[in-house]
């Protein structure tokens, strides 16, 4: 009983810090403020577009932690919960970043270039000279 | 809510076994939801299920994400515009620059809204206040229902440009990773709307149980977040 004793303590302890509604509110606005951000990229121009990936994957970062963290309570939630989901999150990405890289996805499809129909292999260079002569093996 | 399971305050047979009966949080829990539970890992098992299924869901959009970024510009990804007017008709086009960017743009700013109204709903659960449970509850699958229709909208005029499912391999790829989202908020929808509608009923949903299901609506809302900056924002 001891133990039940304990792990309700310790449980009571992690529920500590909850949010009040204006910091949910405060988070919603956060979070609408950061999606604005994300859509004004849409009109920025060509030569950012670079700069401009990097910006939203960073504010997707962003946007996705706030929600788990404090919509989703796993912030103030128990420890085990967070190592649960962050297995199967990182195991995703592992897996898919390596899929991504076996494909050949960085340096192929990633490209901003149009690639349909495929770039076409340019085809060896034509020979110049006739190729050196075999002497006929000897025998009959 | 110590003080209900401590030690003293528990009879015998509470001691031998029933302690999960002696547990009532009282009013003062207001987030009595993520207390301690009897179980092993000291977590409720239903919540554990539903965060080991989100994990496992992670690998599953990820999948989709990835068979999507593979094939978005890949040998046969163009699209004809108004195919439907004869083979290869129009001018060829990616994927891509059929988006509606302001018209999506609305749309996941609807699904944002609804995190915030479930966030709500679950508080009202914890607070024992049945009309602004009902009143949240309603208010996110409202706002998950627009969500789909957006969906729907696009879907459809997409399938007027010309982008059917079998059109080409990325909008094969585009359509399985939208719909299968587009699916999850369905599924999300009715399962709001079955916690609504016990509201109204003598055997109402539990708080875990709407807590639950925030879960799972927050996941859609994050998987949506992914899916709007990689697919239709990132050029």
């Amino acid at each position: 009983m001891t133990s039940i004793t304990a792990d309700s303590e310790t449980h009571l302890e992690e529920d500590h810090g909850h949010p009040s509604d204006a910091e949910y509110w405060k988070v919603g606005l956060f979070l609408a403020v950061l999606t604005g951000l994300e859509v004004s990229t849409y009109w920025w121009p060509k030569s950012a577009h670079r700069f401009a990936a990097v910006v939203l994957i960073i504010m997707m970062v962003i946007k996705f932690g706030a929600v788990a963290a404090y919509f989703m309570h796993l912030k103030f939630d128990s420890a085990a919960l967070r190592r649960v989901f962050m297995l199967g999150l990182i195991s995703a990405v592992a897996l898919y970043m390596a899929v991504l890289t076996s494909m050949t996805y960085w340096t192929d499809s990633g490209n901003a270039e149009f690639v349909d129909p495929p770039h076409a292999k340019p085809l060896p260079p034509t020979p110049t000279e006739p190729p050196p002569s075999i002497p006929a093996a000897g025998g009959h | 809510m110590a003080e209900v399971i401590a030690v003293g305050d528990l009879d015998d047979t509470a001691q031998v076994g029933g302690a999960a009966e002696a547990h009532t949080p009282g009013p003062e829990d207001e987030f009595g939801i993520h207390a301690g539970h009897h179980t092993n890992t000291g977590i409720s098992n239903e919540k554990l299920a539903m965060w080991l299924f989100l994990g496992s869901e992670c690998l599953l959009f990820g999948g989709l994400i990835s068979t999507y970024l593979l094939y978005k510009n890949r040998p046969g990804a163009l699209l004809f515009k108004d195919a439907a007017k004869g083979a290869r008709a129009g001018s060829p086009v990616r994927i891509s620059e059929l988006f509606d960017i302001p018209f999506t743009s609305v749309s996941s700013f609807v699904l944002l809204a609804s995190s915030l109204t479930m966030v709500f709903a679950v508080l009202a659960a914890a607070r024992n206040q049945e009309s602004r449970l009902r009143l949240w509850l309603g208010a996110t699958a409202a706002l998950g229902a627009v969500f789909v229709g957006g969906q729907v909208y696009e879907f459809t005029s997409f399938v007027k440009e010309g982008l059917g499912y079998t059109s080409n391999v990325s909008t094969s790829a585009f359509y399985t990773l939208t719909g299968f989202h587009g699916v999850h908020v369905t599924l999300g929808i009715i399962m709001l709307l079955t916690c609504l509608a016990m509201t109204f009923r003598a055997r109402k949903a539990s708080p875990e149980a709407v807590e639950i299901v925030g879960l799972y609506w927050h996941f859609v809302d994050v998987i949506w977040i992914l899916i709007f900056t990689i697919v239709y924002l990132i050029p």
